[in-house]
């Protein structure tokens, strides 16, 4: 009997050993060290939230320090309501600066003068465009609450597919005929908690597109307003 | 920065391996990821010294286990009662193994922790009765009286009437 408990007992470990999760090494040290630097305060000092876009899991979410409580979705273009280009997957950014400090252009080929050529559509609907320190170029739309961002081929900015999650839903879409990856908040409603362990996620976006252009990887985002379709529709219209 | 490198090398190379350890530990995805997770996060400053110790997979796994135990003290850690296993079974087979680990696993879920530790490193990782003190801060004899403890809960257990252990293979008459 004895000899027969520990042979089940060891069959049903190896059983559940194998049927274990599978996780990506590079995400579960990323956690780690986001989780370290919680419990030391490193990001607990930090203003508003980490915005990260998980290489496996989740590329939609913000981990928000110290705190369970979803953000506000925006309800202007106020650049008050400004949040950073999402990191694509794989990336674990921390809040940029505010773009009011930073300089400011009226059109298309100014901002992309000043951004060391990051490609830069002109469309219709732009506000001013942003040029953040590292290049990247940032705009919001007029009458909604869709922000883009433009970041050149050596921005780093990772472009590819990733899974989905309790929180977001991925979408392989076009944008001018090419693949474009679209990811939608789960019934479409941003601000979703989540929580594992010690980390609070959360959705940020309603919606998020990303595709290349021009060399660029483009970002455009709506926080509460847009549906995904009609981030492509924008998309699609500018040039 | 030779020491970011070998520990990102080592979670991508290892890092399934151990949050699979600490799944059989807790018995839930997410919380074994949490649990690999703070292993990592607690050791990534000491990593160095970790690696020149010879053997650092080992040490993850005893973070794991320490983690493990001690996390009942955190009362937003505490385990969950789910109904839900690892996998559903699809068909039932012919020797009814697989209705054996089903109960099995739950039973496991059902045991203290330190008690499913002490079984989990004693039957899947082989370790001897003085490494799983090492590990859980406690003697031989404690070990052993865990280990005891747990068995007989189990046995109890699946000798009871309708447990599928018996009913297929008999046993219930072996005592």
């Amino acid at each position: 009997m004895a000899d027969q408990l520990e042979d089940l007992l060891r069959t049903t470990l190896i059983h559940g050993y194998d049927a274990g999760p599978t996780v990506d090494g590079s995400e579960l040290l990323g956690n780690a060290r986001v989780a370290r630097r919680r419990r030391i305060g490193g990001i607990a000092a930090m203003t508003a939230a980490v915005v990260v876009a998980a290489a496996v899991a989740v590329p939609l979410i913000v981990l928000r320090a110290g705190s369970s409580t979803p953000g506000t979705p925006a309800t202007s273009t106020a650049p008050s309501t400004w949040h950073p280009p999402v990191p694509f997957p794989g990336m674990i950014g921390s809040v940029g600066p505010d773009p009011r400090a930073l300089p400011q252009f009226a059109d298309a080929a100014q901002a992309s003068a000043a951004a060391n050529g990051t490609y830069v559509p002109d469309c219709a609907g732009h506000t001013v465009y942003y040029v953040l320190n590292n290049n990247e170029v940032v705009t919001l739309f007029h009458g909604n609450d869709a922000a883009m961002s433009m970041a050149g081929p050596h921005s780093g900015r990772i472009f590819g597919p990733a899974q989905p999650s309790a929180l977001v839903e991925p979408h392989v879409l076009k944008v001018h005929g090419q693949t474009a990856y679209g990811y939608r908040a789960v019934h479409d409603k941003p601000e979703a908690l989540r929580k594992s362990g010690r980390v609070i996620q959360a959705v940020m976006y309603r919606s998020l597109l990303v595709w290349k252009q021009g060399g660029s990887v483009m970002t455009l985002t709506s926080q509460a307003e847009l549906a995904l379709s009609q981030l492509v529709a924008i998309a699609n219209s500018c040039h | 920065m030779p020491v970011e490198p070998s520990m990102e090398a080592f979670a991508a190379a290892r890092g399934e391996a151990l949050v699979r350890f600490a799944f059989v530990l807790c018995g839930d995805s997410e919380s074994a990821k949490d649990l690999a997770q703070s292993a990592f996060a607690k050791v990534m400053r000491r990593w160095p010294a970790i690696v020149h110790g010879g053997n650092p997979e080992a040490y993850m796994r005893r973070v794991i286990v320490t983690e493990h135990v001690s996390s009942h003290r955190r009362p937003w850690r505490r385990e969950r009662a789910t109904e839900q296993l690892p996998e559903s079974r699809a068909h039932p087979d012919a020797t009814g193994l697989v209705d054996d680990r089903d109960a099995a696993w739950r039973l496991l879920a059902s045991l203290p922790r330190r008690q499913r530790a002490v079984l989990v490193l004693r039957y899947l990782e082989d370790w001897s009765d003085a490494q799983i003190g090492a590990a859980l801060a406690c003697s031989e004899v404690t070990v052993r009286s865990q280990a005891s403890r747990a068995l007989a809960t189990l046995r109890g257990q699946l000798n009871r009437p309708g447990q599928p252990w018996l009913e297929h293979t008999g046993r219930a008459a072996d005592g």
